[in-house]
């Protein structure tokens, strides 16, 4: 039976991931969401053009609902995640034409620890000067807590 | 002291006050920079705003690419952080330096300013028609530093300022508060030394009451004693007894009133230079005649002289050493040092000291703790050492001792 879910798992990821993402994607700030659930599939891809490459999750939900979740550039989340994680994300929202449901993160938890990865009108923190690595970290476990 | 206590309060409260205006004013003016600085900046959005209403109407005219080629030479400016075409208020083409960043409002704005962690944007929007009527907006983002410059430069010149004129005030404060404690103390001093001229008058008027109604009869009644002397049968014990017990007693009270008169004269000072390695030789004869003599050590460094008049400072040295005997010290020690220009006397004694009440009267004249004494031994000293300039003070815990220190 596990064997079947972590086939079915992989699957799911792969067929989410390849979906395309959203022509005009920016992070709306009147288009947040929060949704909880496990961890599909993980992937890396160049988003936006030749800039470093992007931490991509496959997320379904409680709901069972299929995400694609933009997170941030793979240097700066370095926090341990693996496919069936549990996972809380608030994000912004957008639906591409293929009709996967996209978002673009700007909360993440994750293990008992929260990462901050874009501010309220959505600039990436990764953008800041100085701004340093692995997110802004709070919440209680885990390393670099706040 | 109620006038000490009134006037820190007053100065208090006039230091915050002052500290609250010129606080308030530096705000008002950091405020005033900063809203000329976003008026200027959106009077520059303002311009940008027309001029980009002026090129997209007549790009749009050619059509929706030539508008969106349009936007992209403005993306390609270094200061733009984003651009951005709607149409119908949909998303027609945007572009943005940070990943996913467009901060478009569903309201539309021709100019605004917002913060981001980068610094301030402005974003100019503008609002137009195509030939079919359908409506389109153009946004340009793009960074104002300036503005975050004379922001972060207003709020440093406002601490700073706010900074360096409450620590204006506040030694203008302190130089005041301490200025009128030292005038405060020297007033006090005058007052207490007035109220010393004053006592030792009414003392004065007393001894030499005493002077007058005693001394004379006195001087007679020793004559007498002279006289009749030597017609006594010296074989008789007990006459010879009474007659030597009538002596000491005379000369007992010629002393006391030799002491009185003392209190009220006016001492002549003769200065000279004592060197205190003979001053103690010669103190060690004057000791020697003590009823009571405790252990006494001096110490000094060689060859140290003191410019004093030897006598008064015999009589000093004498009196506090006597006094700590009677008192019932079995050792004292004298140290002589030097302290700002001034030679420190510091007779310290192992008696059973001073009650911490007793303390402020022990100069007092007729006032004494001993069971026998007169009260006028430290009085006298005291009067002395004022005599010689100088001043003298104890310090003391009961069952500890008493250290008096002479300064000269």
């Amino acid at each position: 039976m596990k064997k079947l879910s972590a086939c079915l798992f992989v699957v799911l990821g792969v067929i989410s991931l390849t979906a395309q993402s959203p022509v005009f994607h920016y992070f709306d700030q009147k288009n947040l969401i929060d949704i909880q659930g496990q961890v599909l599939a993980i992937d890396f891809e160049e988003i936006y053009g030749k800039k470093s490459a992007f931490l991509m999750l496959s997320i379904q939900s409680e709901d069972q609902r299929l995400f694609q979740v933009e997170v941030c550039p793979q240097w700066f989340f370095t926090a341990d995640i693996a496919v069936g994680m549990r996972i809380n994300i608030r994000g912004s929202l957008l639906e591409n034409s293929a009709g996967t449901t996209y978002l673009i993160a700007q909360e993440i938890s994750l293990q008992g620890e929260r990462f901050t990865l874009r501010d309220s009108k959505g600039f990436p923190l990764w953008s800041r000067s100085g701004g340093g690595r692995h997110g802004n970290r709070k919440g209680s476990g885990g390393r670099g807590k706040q | 002291m109620k006038i000490t206590v009134k006037y820190i309060a007053i100065l208090f409260v006039l230091s915050i006050f002052s500290i609250g205006i010129f606080y308030f004013l530096n705000l008002n003016n950091r405020r005033a920079v900063e809203a000329r600085t976003l008026e200027l900046a959106e009077s520059e959005g303002r311009t940008i705003e027309k001029v980009l209403g002026t090129a997209s109407v007549y790009l749009l005219d050619k059509g929706e690419a030539h508008l969106i080629r349009f936007m992209d030479e403005i993306f390609s400016n270094d200061q733009v952080v984003y651009v951005a075409i709607k149409r119908s208020g949909s998303l027609l083409h945007a572009a943005s330096k940070y990943e996913g960043y467009l901060p478009l409002d569903s309201e539309f704005q021709a100019v605004k300013t917002f913060s981001s962690p980068l610094g301030e944007i402005i974003e100019v929007a503008s609002a137009m028609k195509d030939r079919s009527g359908q409506p389109y907006t153009a946004h340009i983002g793009y960074f104002f530093s300036a503005i975050g410059e004379i922001r972060n430069a207003a709020k440093k010149n406002f601490l700073l300022l706010t900074v360096l004129q409450a620590s204006i005030i506040l030694i203008i404060i302190a130089f005041l508060y301490g200025f009128s404690r030292q005038m405060l103390r020297k007033e006090m001093e005058i007052q207490r030394q007035k109220e010393e001229k004053e006592k030792f008058q009414e003392i004065s008027l007393i001894t030499a009451g005493i002077n007058h109604e005693i001394r004379n009869p006195l001087n007679s009644l020793y004559l007498s004693y002279q006289m009749l002397e030597p017609l006594l049968d010296h074989a008789n014990q007990e006459a010879v007894f009474h007659s030597n017990s009538l002596k000491r007693e005379i000369k007992r009270v010629q002393g006391i009133i030799e002491r009185f008169s003392n209190l009220s004269r006016v001492m002549p000072v003769r200065r000279e230079e004592v060197d205190l390695e003979q001053f103690f030789v010669d103190m060690q004869n004057v000791w020697a005649g003590m009823a009571v003599r405790p252990e006494i050590s001096h110490h000094h460094e060689p060859n140290m002289k003191v410019s004093t008049d030897r006598s008064l400072l015999t009589q000093i040295i004498t009196n506090v050493v006597s006094n700590a005997a009677e008192a019932g010290a079995s050792h004292i020690d004298i140290a002589i040092t030097t302290q700002k220009g001034k030679t420190v006397f510091s007779i310290k004694d192992d008696g059973p000291g001073i009650r911490r009440e007793h303390i402020k009267y022990i100069f007092d004249p007729f006032v004494t703790f001993k069971a026998s004494g007169s009260g006028i031994g430290l009085a006298l000293t005291k009067k002395m050492v004022l005599q010689l300039g100088g001043r003298i003070e104890v310090e003391s815990t009961e069952d500890h001792g008493a250290e008096f220190r002479i300064y000269l």
